[in-house]
């Protein structure tokens, strides 16, 4: 029997899902939905954060000489810096009184504010002077007058309730100020202080992070899904005492479902990242084999999961509700929308014990990366042992619930 | 060998509730054995012992020869379980063919037994139907067939005409008869009398154990009533 046995319960269940509409519907759509959902929702940073900006900088004076004449002119440096600040992540509204701005942010119509001090220019001037040499500001030969200011500093006020915005805000508006100052002086160049060199991921986005991670939640819920209910149906419909007095052994009920279940997350997979790539543009520079190599492993671990919690439960309905207690944690933990190393040090324990942190790492690594299966095979084993051990574990169950255990043992007495 | 079931002292408990209780039975090669009793009696639970599916608490069984539960016997038994038992999402055919494989049979065997089958159990017209859209008798007729799809020797029936209008149910019998004559036993439970009429040899079960066993000339003449009901109703009072 063996091969002939697996493909007649595979072939089975492949007619079922055929025949039932709904079921297909569940399986093409899920991952456009998934990836739809994620993609536009995660993809981009906090935009258009209203912002009030109260500007009493007075400026300073320069002096420039043109054609040997010296002319006085008035600089004012927040002029500058309002337009370095990206238009597109704040919402600018000018505002004279400081009180009435914040009265804004405490109203909660607005994020934050900048305040420009009557000092700001000069106590920029005093503070470029010490850096470099000023000959070349604004574009023009100038000399300026270091008088000591108090008060020149730029104080934003800031709704900090939301961690995204504000950290947002406090990023955005220290990279205008570095932008002010070198345009403002070009002898000055903060980045030219620290040199980034991408070793890997150039380029790359938040969806290129995800990705890996929703795959593996897609495969999760709908495998846990499928073999959950499938196996409960066949248990409240009778079908599974007729397979138990047929001579098909139980291992070979469950390699069928394997391969079912296999063949419908690589479609899964398959789908999801080609339409990852057609919208998103994400980024695949390793070997599509190999990922789809771990996305199976995982696939066949969580099978045997699912084939061991169905004996947990009496019916469909009771069945369904082991989907989110295997999907929560892998969703919180697994370091799919997060990284890992983000999560507090008891829990990442728990984070190590979920088959899915180990996908979601591998599947990054050979996306992202481009590593090849000498690099991930640390989580390579590991999803090896998730597969074999829960397999071997379901299938030991079916053979028990088919009363084919300790027979042998038995006849000796 | 003469006896195709055997069982001596057989019990099993669920938790405190006794469902069999030291049942002796020995159903002999070709006969059609029927078993009779109230609804929570032990029927389907010794039913489930035999083929292997619930395991004894104490005593023996032993199913052609073996001792239950064993695989080995599972190519030459038939179970035809209470509950129609099918795939919902199959077709007709579809599901013929799958027990077909399941028991190794060739396309080209199955394809006999599809034809035979189907049209013995009046399905032939219904082979490309989805099996939910089936009525209830329709299948009961299916899971008829789909319990007979390997010739087995040895069938065991729960109660196989529940929900199956009078024609058909007389046309059963018929076929059992025909398989009989070819030396298959059945073993059937049911509740119907004129049913238990029509069996070789009847076994009338009371709370997990046989109360009497005989022909069913032989409980009419035993209890000195008229049909086989009086009979029943006699042996289920007496212990009460």
């Amino acid at each position: 029997m063996g091969a002939r046995a697996i493909w007649a319960v595979a072939k089975n269940n492949f007619r079922q899902i055929s025949h039932d509409k709904r079921t297909m519907g569940l399986i093409v759509m899920m991952p456009i939905i998934f990836i739809l959902l994620f993609g536009f929702t995660f993809a981009g940073k906090p935009e258009n954060i209203r912002t009030m900006v109260v500007d009493s900088d007075e400026g300073a004076e320069v002096v420039t000489q043109i054609g040997g004449v010296n002319y006085t002119l008035t600089v004012t440096l927040s002029d500058l810096f309002i337009d370095n600040l990206d238009p597109k992540i704040f919402d600018i509204a000018h505002e004279n009184d400081l009180d009435v701005a914040v009265g804004e942010v405490e109203d909660g119509k607005a994020w934050a504010v900048l305040h420009f001090p009557a000092n700001f220019t000069q106590g920029i001037l005093n503070w470029v002077s010490m850096l470099g040499d000023p000959a070349e500001f604004i574009g023009q030969n100038v000399s300026f007058n270091v008088t000591y200011v108090e008060d020149a500093n730029v104080t934003l006020y800031l709704d900090g309730s939301n961690s995204q915005v504000a950290a947002e805000v406090i990023a955005e508006v220290g990279a205008a100020f570095s932008e002010t100052i070198e345009e403002a002086n070009p002898n000055i160049s903060f980045t030219s202080l620290i040199t980034t060199d991408f070793v890997y991921g150039e380029n790359v986005q938040f969806i290129d992070f995800f990705a890996p991670g929703i795959i593996g939640l897609i495969v999760t819920m709908i495998t846990v899904i499928l073999t959950i209910v499938s196996f409960v149906r066949e248990r409240t419909n009778g079908t599974l005492d007729r397979l138990f007095v047929s001579p098909i052994k139980p291992s070979d009920i469950v390699f069928g479902y394997t391969v079912t279940f296999t063949v419908v997350a690589l479609f899964q997979s398959v789908e999801l990242l080609v339409i990852a790539s057609l919208l998103f543009n994400i980024t695949f520079v390793g070997s599509i084999v190999l990922a789809l190599a771990l996305i199976v492993l995982y696939a066949i671990g969580i099978l045997g999961l699912g084939i061991l919690l169905s004996t947990l439960a009496k019916n469909e309905f009771q069945a369904i509700q082991f989907v989110p207690l295997v999907l929560l944690p892998a969703i919180m933990l697994a370091g799919i929308l997060w990284p890992v190393e983000s999560m507090p040090e008891i829990i990442r324990p728990i984070s190590g014990a979920i088959p899915l942190t180990y996908l979601a790492s591998s599947l990054r690594s050979v996306m992202i990366r481009g590593w090849g299966p000498g690099e991930v095979w640390l989580e390579t084993t590991v999803l090896v042992l998730f597969a074999v051990i829960l397999l071997a574990a379901s299938i030991l169950l079916v053979y028990k619930k088919a009363n084919r255990l300790g027979i042998k043992k038995r006849k000796k007495d | 060998m003469k006896h195709v079931v055997v069982t001596r002292n057989l019990v099993k408990k669920f938790k405190e509730l006794k469902a069999v209780d030291g049942l002796n039975l020995k159903v002999q090669k070709g006969e059609t054995y029927g078993f009779i009793g109230p609804n929570g009696s032990g029927k389907t639970t010794i039913i489930k012992i035999l083929c292997g599916l619930l395991r004894a608490t104490s005593g023996d069984s032993y199913v052609l020869g073996q001792e239950m539960p064993n695989p080995s016997v599972y190519p030459r038994i038939g179970y035809m379980p209470q509950e129609a038992a099918l795939y919902p999402d199959l077709t007709v055919n579809q599901t013929i063919n799958f027990f077909g494989e399941l028991y190794g049979l060739s396309k080209k065997e199955i394809e006999g037994r599809e034809t035979e089958l189907l049209g013995f159990v009046g399905l032939a017209p219904k082979r490309k139907e989805i099996v939910s859209n089936l009525s209830g008798g329709m299948k009961h007729r299916l899971s008829l067939a789909v319990s007979l799809i390997h010739k087995p020797e040895l069938l065991f029936l729960d109660e196989p005409t529940v929900g199956i209008d009078p024609e058909l149910r007389a046309s059963f019998w018929e076929y059992f008869g025909n398989l009989t004559s070819e030396g298959v036993t059945v073993l059937i439970t049911t509740h119907y009398m004129d049913e238990a009429s029509k069996c070789d040899r009847v076994g009338m079960i009371r709370e997990g154990s046989l109360v009497a066993i005989g022909t069913p000339g032989q409980l009419k003449e035993e209890t000195g009533t008229q049909s086989l009901e009086d009979a029943f109703l006699h042996y289920i009072r007496r212990g009460d």
